[in-house]
């Protein structure tokens, strides 16, 4: 292994624009990925875990050329590919093979697959059908199919015969890399470990460096070197796989991994439930984007709140906020708004329940604009005040103001 | 003990086609009494959820067709109701929840509209007393703002949001039992811990019976009180939570546990089906001896530990320590690692 990072990602970006009226003026963006930088070490495996949405995919395809990025660069064996044509973006493509979820969708059903996985050699240039063949067959053979799989169609082929075969494909060109986009999600657990068991062999023999996009937490612990995890279009926290794993320095690492449930029913009733739904890459929250859902959101020094109060209370105040936003009624059904986000009464800082109960009484009165200044004027955080700055907490690096001076 | 809400026997459904005739459940059976949640698990193609949707014939039919077996729900062989009263108890009494949430909502109607006609169809509700018991149900299943989300349309829902929904839907009618098929397979993972500890909440406030579906042991170890595995039609093992997870009787069972020496003899072959002689899982299986490829599928018997297993080892005239020694050694190295 050599010292350069075979692939090097800085600031990558890939926005979406949101156009209005016939001339499609610009009225927002969807920031699918926004300022993601890592390194894919020579011979390893990164996993970039994340759940569905927060662009990990979109990473995966922009950072291969699938998609122009809008931001950041790529660099691959030292030279800048971010905009590369030319041979520069031939030798690219050639060098980085692409596996993805569904096979159905990236085999063509009237195509034998065998001429399938060789087509990467003829968009490439190969013209020798016997050379092609006889290469083709050599990686039928090393991914555990046969020469006599060459003419048959995909149909005729289960879940996970066609990754073997998606396998096959990127490995046609013989490249240095191979980006995997959820290459195990759609098959049974027992073939899973199959697939997997013949990726880290081809990992193995081609010497492969290997991306690989999940959002199964099993898989990547079993077959990950180290780890970047997403949300929202940023990367939280990247480091080794057992580290990240054994003691998570992102909370929402942390509650990635805490709602998978054990594999053990002795443990039921343990999961991390989050509060809330995913942000809208659109208008993705200010300061830490985790923060109208972190159980660990740092609360103002002026207030002595349990974590649980504190979350609890942001909850309430940010649906009173998008109640006023809305002009509704923030309260719902025949349950209190306290009652509804779980606030005790009273809470166990005076001082904040004082505030509190000014405000709902505000909403009570029908004036819930106050109600909901009043709330933001007094619970602040500075999870939403100030985006966190990447900062090395036992040699990975995490985005998270627990872990700078301004949390404990 | 009392009698159970529902007890499938000797389920039989097949579908026919002009080549071929498949028996996707294979003679199954199995009881679900009041408030407990029996998972069935099973991987892609054992015939799981054809099993469920065989109950309140769910499936079309042709090509399925069932061929054998009784269904009896409180008292009554549901295999013998016509058609118009089945409908009542589909929905009634029996409610289905499944992976894809759209399968139970209509993408033209408002979530309430739907609510309220899911009551009216049952007659729990109706009118103003109707749409006010559809925010409460959204409220009751999470939904934030129920007042407002009332009147949008399932397509304004996130994924999570909208399997809620359906689960409110299905709860509607106060139904005694309710089948969900994969509810959280679709979902991310901390969508998923939402929708487990709701249906925790559910199950525990309304004293519901449930029959889940999922190929996932994590969530079975989460909700479930007894399990059935499932392959190619039959049933492998079944017993209480407890017991398969401390100790899977049936090396298919074990498999799934995730044996290293199975997966080598896996037959991943599209046109390489299950046999139809002997134990389903003979060629897969590395304790397979002569015996497992005769007769049928062997009956479940008691393991000893629990659980019953349909395996040739737990009869007298065989060891069944072959299996369980093998089950042991594979404990201590998945500790060690």
């Amino acid at each position: 292994m050599s010292g350069e990072p075979i692939l090097s990602v800085r600031d990558l970006e890939r926005h979406y624009p949101i156009t209005r009226g016939l001339f499609r003026r610009e009225v927002g963006r969807v920031r699918a990925v926004d300022g993601v930088s890592f390194d894919l070490e020579r011979g390893e495996t990164l996993a970039l875990v994340g759940e569905s949405g927060c662009g990990k995919s979109t990473a995966a395809r922009t950072l291969v050329g699938l998609e122009d990025p809008t931001g950041g660069t790529v660099r691959f064996d030292g030279a800048d590919v971010t905009t590369a044509d030319g041979r520069v973006a031939t030798d690219f493509r050639r060098r980085v093979g692409m596996v993805f979820q569904d096979p159905d969708s990236s085999f063509n059903p009237r195509m034998p697959v065998g001429e399938a996985v060789g087509e990467p050699l003829r968009i490439h240039g190969m013209r020798d059908e016997q050379r092609e063949r006889a290469i083709v067959t050599e990686l039928l053979e090393l991914v555990g199919l046969s020469a006599s799989h060459y003419d048959r169609y995909p149909h005729e082929f289960s879940g996970g015969q066609k990754q073997r075969l998606a396998l096959a494909r990127a490995l046609v060109l013989d490249p240095e890399v191979v980006v995997a986009d959820e290459p195990v999600s759609a098959l049974d657990r027992r073939v899973q470990d199959d697939v997997l068991d013949l990726m880290a062999d081809l990992q193995e023999r081609f010497d492969l460096s290997i991306l690989f996009i999940s959002h199964d937490v099993d898989v990547v612990r079993s077959f990950c070197d180290r780890v970047a995890v997403m949300y929202l279009g940023e990367l939280v926290e990247r480091g080794p796989v057992e580290t990240v794993f054994e003691e998570p320095a992102h909370p929402y690492t942390r509650a990635l991994l805490g709602s998978v449930p054990a594999l053990d029913p002795g443990d039921r009733g343990e999961l991390v439930t989050l509060t809330g739904e995913v942000g809208d890459p659109a208008d993705p929250p200010t300061g830490c984007r985790f923060h109208p859902r972190c159980p660990a959101v740092i609360p103002p020094p002026e207030y002595d709140l349990p974590r649980e109060e504190w979350r609890a209370l942001l909850d309430l105040r940010f649906a009173v906020a998008d109640a006023a936003d809305a002009d509704e009624d923030p309260r719902t059904g025949d349950r209190s708004l306290r009652e509804a986000h779980g606030v005790p009464a009273p809470l166990s800082d005076p001082d904040a329940e004082a505030v509190l109960e000014r405000a709902l009484t505000d909403v009570e009165d029908g004036a819930t604009e106050r109600g909901a200044r009043r709330l933001a004027e007094a619970f602040t955080t500075v999870c939403e005040a100030e985006v966190p700055p990447e900062i090395d907490v036992d040699d990975r690096p995490v985005t998270c103001h627990r872990h700078d001076d301004r949390g404990d | 003990m009392t009698e159970p809400l529902l007890s499938v026997s000797n389920l039989r459904t097949q579908f026919r086609t002009d080549r071929e005739t498949v028996r996707a459940v294979d003679g199954v059976d199995f009881d679900v009494f009041r408030g407990e949640t029996l998972a069935i698990v099973g991987e892609s193609g054992s015939g799981k959820t054809v099993a469920c949707e065989s109950i309140t014939r769910l499936l079309e039919e042709p090509p399925a067709e069932l061929v054998d077996g009784e269904v009896v729900f409180d008292g009554v062989d549901l295999t013998t109701l016509p058609e118009a009263t089945l409908r009542e108890i589909r929905g009634n009494r029996i409610a289905h929840v499944f992976q894809n949430p759209q399968r139970s909502l209509s993408p033209v109607y408002t979530v309430g509209e739907q609510l309220v006609e899911a009551m009216a169809i049952h007659d729990v509700a109706s009118g103003t007393a109707a749409r006010e018991r559809a925010v409460g149900l959204l409220d009751r299943v999470g939904i934030p703002r129920p007042s407002v989300r009332v009147d949008e349309y399932p397509h304004q829902f996130s994924g999570g949001m909208r399997q809620r929904v359906a689960i409110a839907i299905a709860l509607a009618a106060e139904p005694d039992l309710l089948v969900a098929d994969e509810p959280t397979t679709a979902l991310d993972v901390t969508v998923q811990a939402q929708l487990l500890d709701l249906l925790t909440d559910l199950q525990e406030t309304l004293e519901l019976a449930v029959i889940l579906v999922t190929h996932d042991f994590r969530v079975v170890a989460e909700l479930a009180d007894r399990v059935v595995v499932m392959y190619d039609g039959k049933v492998m093992e079944r017993g209480s939570v407890g017991d398969v997870f401390d100790g899977p009787a049936h090396p298919y069972t074990q498999a799934l546990f995730g044996g290293e020496d199975v997966a080598d003899r896996r037959v991943d072959d599209a046109d390489d089906t299950a046999p139809t002689v002997g134990c389903r899982f003979h060629r897969e299986c590395p304790h397979a001896i002569p015996d497992c490829r005769r007769g049928d599928q062997p009956p479940l018997r008691p393991t000893g530990t629990g659980q019953r297993a349909a395996c040739v080892y737990y009869d007298e005239s065989h060891d069944s320590s072959v299996v369980r020694a093998r089950r042991l050694e594979r404990e201590v190295t998945s500790d060690e690692r």
